[in-house]
Parts: C-alpha cells; structure tokens; sequence
C-alpha cells in the first residue's frame, strides 16, 4: 500500500513526530543549544523553526542546567516543553535539575499537577569520540524514581514513542541513538499512531533462546541471531522500546518458551539495567527460572570509560560476533 | 612598552609553526588510517596560544580553550607538535616515551573536558595547590565565548576571586558556539564586564594582534604572580571556518568570515615586524620553511606511533566485577 506509507529515517521520523505534536497543540515549545541555527546535533530540529516561529522554538546559550530547570518551570505553568540536551553525557551537567528536581522533588514537596517534560538527547555510543560524549547514562535515570525512560531502535518506534512522549504528563528522558539517524529507511503509516510506554516489542521470533535489548543494540542482536538462524539457532528478539515503565510480562512469556536468556545493552555492566531486568523477570516468574536451560548472561560495554579512539572504542561496547558467540555458548 | 626583540622573533616564529600545524591538522584527518577521531581546527585563532606561551613559566599551569586549541600546547616545553598529533589520532605516547598531551600535570595542563566548562574548577584547584603549595605557579584557563556562560565557570570564577586565587581567566571570543553567535548568547558589549561582578580585574584585547595580546597577558600574568590575585582577558577573535569539518554554516552572513581573514594574525603580525624592521622576506620563507620541515616530520613520526592497546587500556580499570 504504497500510498498510505512514507519512508522515513530514524531521525525523519522523531522530526515529524516534533511537528505533529507541536502542530497539535500549541503549548508544546521547545529549547535547546543550536535547535535552530544548527537543526539540533544532526538535523532533529530541521524546519520547525519556519513552521512554528521564534516563541515555540529557541536556541539557548550553553546553559544544561538552565534547560532542564526551564524545562520544569514551564511544565508547571502551563505548557508542555521538550528540552533538547544535545548528548546525553550533557545531562550530566544538569543532574540536580534532572534527577532531584525532575524526578525526586516534585513528589516530595507534594506537587500533584502534570509535570509534562521531555529531555531528548542522544547517544553515540561506537564512534570513538570518547565517554564526555558517548556515554550511555540510562542506568543512572532507571534509578530516580520519578522519570520515564525510552530508548526506540526503529524509526516506527521513534516517532509513536515521541509523541506519546509529548503527550504524557510526566517527565520522560528520551534518548535517541546517533548510530540509527541516518540508517535504512522504513515505511511509516501516513495516519497517526502512538505506542504506549511498557510494551515491549518482540522484533524477531524464534525458540532457543530469548536476548532482551534496546536501542541501537537491538539491531546489533537483530544481525547476530540471523547469523545463529543459518546454523540452525532461533534467537527470539524482545526490544523494551521503553525502561521505565518496563514490560516484563512480555520477557517472561519469551523466556518460558525457550528457556534461556540473553541481555545486550550499550552502557557498562556494572550497575547497568540488565541486572535490573534479571530481576525484575525473576520476581515475575520464580518457577521459570527454576526450569531454563541455562544460566541467565548478559554483554555490555566493559567496565572503563570509552575512551577517546576510534580504534578502541568499539572493542569496549558489545559487537555482533561477541553477541554470536555468547549465545552459541548458552545453547 | 618595550617587547624585546628576541621574544617579537620567538613569537613569530611560534606562529608560523601554529599555523602550519593547523595545516597538518587537516592534512592528517583526510589521511587515510590516520584515525583521527573528528576535527574542530583553530585556524586564524592561533595568536591567542602563542602569546600566552611567551608569557608562561615552566610549571605554570595552562588549558586552551575548549574543542579546538589544545594541539597548539606543542608550544608549551615539553611536548611536540607530533604529540599534538598523536594526541588527536589515539596513539600510544607512552610507548613511545612521551607524556600525554592533555593530561601531565608536571607539564603544566591536568586535563580537558569535552563536557565543556566542567574542567574549569579543577584548574581553580591547580591555582589552589599553587598557593598552598607556596609555589610561585599560575594557572590559565582559557575558553570559548559558549562556554565562558556555562555554571561551572561561575563557580569557579566565584572563589578564584574570594580566595584571590592565582588564576587567570581567558575567554576566547571567536563569535560563535557552534552555530550560535555570542550576539544571541550575550547581552553585553564587552564580555570583559563580568569581571567586576566577581570582584577582580577584566579587559578585553584584539586577539588577532599578537603585541596587543602579549602586552596585555603579560600585565595580568606579572599582577597574578605576584600576589594580586584572578583577572578576565577577553580575546576578541574569529571562528573563520565551520564549528568542525563536516558543517554547512548556514547560520553565518555571507562574506563575514572574508572580512575577518583579512585581520588574521599571521599575516598582521609579519607585517609589522617588516615594517619595523626584524624580519625580512628571506626570514619569512626561512621559518616557513622549518615549520613545515618540522610539521611534516611530526606527521610521520606520529602516525608510526602504535595505537593504544586494549589490554593496555583494560588495566586501567577496576579490576572488581
Ligand atoms: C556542556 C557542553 N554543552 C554543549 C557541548 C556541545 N558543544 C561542543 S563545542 C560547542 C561550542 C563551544 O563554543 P565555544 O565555547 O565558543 O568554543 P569554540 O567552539 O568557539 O572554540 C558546543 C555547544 C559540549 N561539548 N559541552
Ligand atoms: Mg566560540
């Protein structure tokens, strides 16, 4: 049905979801260094400026604090702003605004009205251009408890995850994956869709072994279990789309039909989400894990910064043949 | 104020090989395995570095401003225009015995952020250590006009100036944060009046005039040596070309970087010094000619320099999964 879809990039594709939702209602405004005069860090933010005019869109100095506080302070006074963080290490700069402010104080102080904040910002992890830029801090954020978390791998989840992003009345983090912007393009339906946080998608199916993963990883796990497909191994592939809220129901059901379990992220593996995940699947299911048939593993980055170096970076994060030759020792 | 003729030559002949490193930069990223990760170049903002090297002891302390000036430390003693590049390329100086580039604390320089402006309260702590060390060391941090309006600056601005700390500030003025002209970011005139908010002295300088720079460094460098405490120097310059390699500069007025190139220090300085006599033609091609001797050299010397080693860089870690 050529005429109902459009191909879309990644990155097309959280562009149209700013623009529907800021079309949509007018109280959605955003901010950030460079949204104009540079179109975001790579082209998030192109032509909203023409479109929606110097109130609804601005570039700040270089101020991460003042974004997300500003961020916060508009969303409590009637309007619904994205903060635009450019890389997600920059939210380090703002971690009170973020962590405490965002996502702790508001409860305490007893603010019970809508707190309707996006942060975007993107990881770029691979590239080598080192952890000031490339870390991936969502572990960090899984851990305040007030924000919602979403990592989209496709240019489908991107746009319906954004908008539902847009529209919801907590603050969420949402962090886009640099290694997806300009990828293959994919058909998106030309009618609205949303996709609702906690529901994880299964993006291959299969019965030997379930990897659980997000974000850009997912199409690392995608390549690796068609590699495991030719020699006869059927990786089922479970993408989270969204950390919190978190869909284990669907990891569960995964892993009671193939009775192992894989977890691929990007960020190290210390204190990294994939323990939260194990957790979380052996709270739901304890009989389950009594019966796999393996014990459960998971891949990340190693344990030390990503340095500054094309050539090392991509040997500290996960690649397709470490994720191969896991699985192919766990089946 | 007299500057004597030895240190006019020094400096010339310091820009001269800044501004073929800026060249080789380039050179060197479009050099197939080289690996050089990205590349922001300072072109036409050299001057700034030169004048603040002819001004600083050995064991002071110094960070060039933000992404794009720090291979220009190879004017610093200690290190090399192939360590620059090496630096930019993630090789291994160690291997090959040399110290790296952006971190050797014996050499003057504790680090730089890419995660701009958050390095600046760790160089208020170098000027701390100085002090407390009674040591006659001062510190300059140098950054962008974007970063110059980050927090951590105003941190550190804040107790450099309650603990008269022997630090000097610099905010290189290139016009632009990426795409963002300091018209946008500012509201001042004169960047140079925060100063008198944070209670110490401020004075913006033509950073493409390298006497006007020396002279004006060297005021501030002697103040703080002996005693007087921070200051603000504001180096008014130009970011002639894109934030990096791969921008379409389409927030720039047409024909604004032209007009600046034509106030670009190399060629205002060689000027003057002929003018007043202390160089000739022949000198000009002379020092041109080893720069780029130099340059060449330290482009191959680098690029043999062996990456650094997974395992070499795992030890690094905490061994404690
Ligand atoms: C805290 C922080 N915010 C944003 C960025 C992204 N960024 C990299 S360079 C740059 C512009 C810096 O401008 P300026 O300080 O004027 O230095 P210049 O590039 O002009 O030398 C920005 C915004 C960053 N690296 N760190
Ligand atoms: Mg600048």
């Amino acid at each position: 049905m050529a005429e109902e879809t459009r191909l879309f990039t990644y990155i097309d594709a959280i562009n149209s979801a700013y623009r529907e939702e800021m079309q949509r209602d007018e109280r959605v405004i955003m901010f950030g260094e460079d949204v104009i005069s540079m179109q975001g860090s790579a082209r998030e933010t192109t032509g909203i400026f023409e479109q929606f005019g110097p109130d609804r869109i601005k570039d700040t100095p270089i101020v991460e604090e003042a974004i997300v506080g500003m961020a916060m302070g508009a969303g409590m006074t009637g309007l619904r702003p994205i903060g635009f963080l450019m890389f997600a290490s920059l939210m380090m700069c703002a971690f009170d605004q973020v962590w405490l402010k965002l996502g702790c104080n508001r409860q305490e102080w007893g603010y019970r009205g809508p707190l309707p904040v996006v942060l975007h910002c993107m990881v770029i992890g691979g590239t080598g251009i080192g952890m000031d830029h490339a870390v991936s801090p969502e572990a960090l954020l899984v851990h305040c408890p007030g924000l919602k978390i979403v990592m989209p791998s496709t240019a489908y989840d991107a746009k319906g995850l954004m908008k539902t992003a847009i529209r919801d009345d907590e603050p969420v983090v949402y962090f886009s994956h640099r290694g997806l912007y300009f990828g293959e393009k994919e058909a998106i339906p030309s009618e609205e869709y949303l996709i609702p946080f906690g529901k994880a998608d299964v993006k291959r199916e299969g019965k030997d072994i379930t990897i659980v993963s997000y974000s850009a990883m997912v199409r690392k796990v995608l390549a690796a279990a068609e590699e495991l497909g030719k020699e006869g191994i059927n990786a089922e592939v479970v993408d989270l789309r969204s950390l919190v809220p978190m869909d284990i129901d669907t990891v569960v059901k995964s892993v009671k039909k193939t009775g192992r379990l894989l977890i691929v992220h990007e960020a190290m593996k210390r204190g990294g989400v994939a323990g939260e995940i194990v957790f979380r699947f052996m709270e739901a299911a304890p009989d389950a894990v009594k019966t796999m048939k393996s014990p459960i593993k998971r891949l990340a980055a190693k344990n030390v910064a990503l340095i500054r170096s094309r050539k090392m970076e991509p040997l500290l994060i996960p690649q397709i043949q470490d994720i191969v030759e896991t699985v192919k020792g766990m089946v | 104020m007299e500057i004597p003729k030895e240190k006019l030559l020094e400096m010339y002949r310091n820009l001269v090989r800044a501004r073929i490193l800026s060249e080789k930069l380039y050179e060197v990223f479009t050099t197939e395995g080289s690996m050089m990760q990205g590349l922001h170049r300072g072109l036409g903002e050299e001057a700034i570095p030169v004048a603040v090297c002819a001004n600083l002891k050995k064991g002071d302390y110094y960070k060039p401003s933000g992404v794009r000036m720090h291979p220009y430390l190879f004017l610093r003693e200690g290190f090399t225009m192939r360590d620059s590049i090496a630096s930019e390329c993630g090789r291994d100086l160690e291997k090959v015995g040399g110290h790296q580039t952006y971190v050797s604390p014996e050499l003057g320089i504790i680090g730089k952020s890419g995660v701009l402006g958050e390095d600046a309260p760790m160089y208020v702590g170098a000027a701390l250590s100085a002090m407390v060390r009674k040591s006659d060391q001062i510190t300059i941090y140098t950054c962008g006009d974007g970063t110059a309006n980050r927090a951590p600056l105003h941190e550190s601005m804040v107790v450099a100036a309650a603990w008269k700390l022997p630090i000097i500030f610099m905010i290189e003025n290139n016009q632009y944060g990426m795409g963002t002209s300091v018209k946008k970011s500012y509201a001042i005139e004169d960047l140079s009046d925060r100063a008198k908010a944070y209670g110490f002295p401020g004075q913006s300088v033509d950073g493409n005039d390298v006497m006007a720079l020396y002279e004006v460094i060297k005021e501030y460098t002697e103040r703080t040596r002996s005693g007087g405490g921070p200051g603000l120097i504001v180096a008014e310059t130009y970011r002639v070309e894109g934030h990096m390699v791969s921008d379409t500069q389409l927030y720039r007025p047409k024909g604004e970087s032209a007009e600046w190139w034509k106030k670009e220090p190399l060629a205002r300085y060689q000027k003057s010094l002929m003018d007043m006599g202390i160089i000739t033609d022949k000198d000009v091609t002379e020092a041109e000619k080893e720069a780029r001797a130099e340059a060449d050299k330290a482009g191959e010397d680098a690029l043999a320099i062996p990456f650094l080693e997974y395992e070499d860089y795992i030890k690094s870690a905490l061994d404690v999964l």
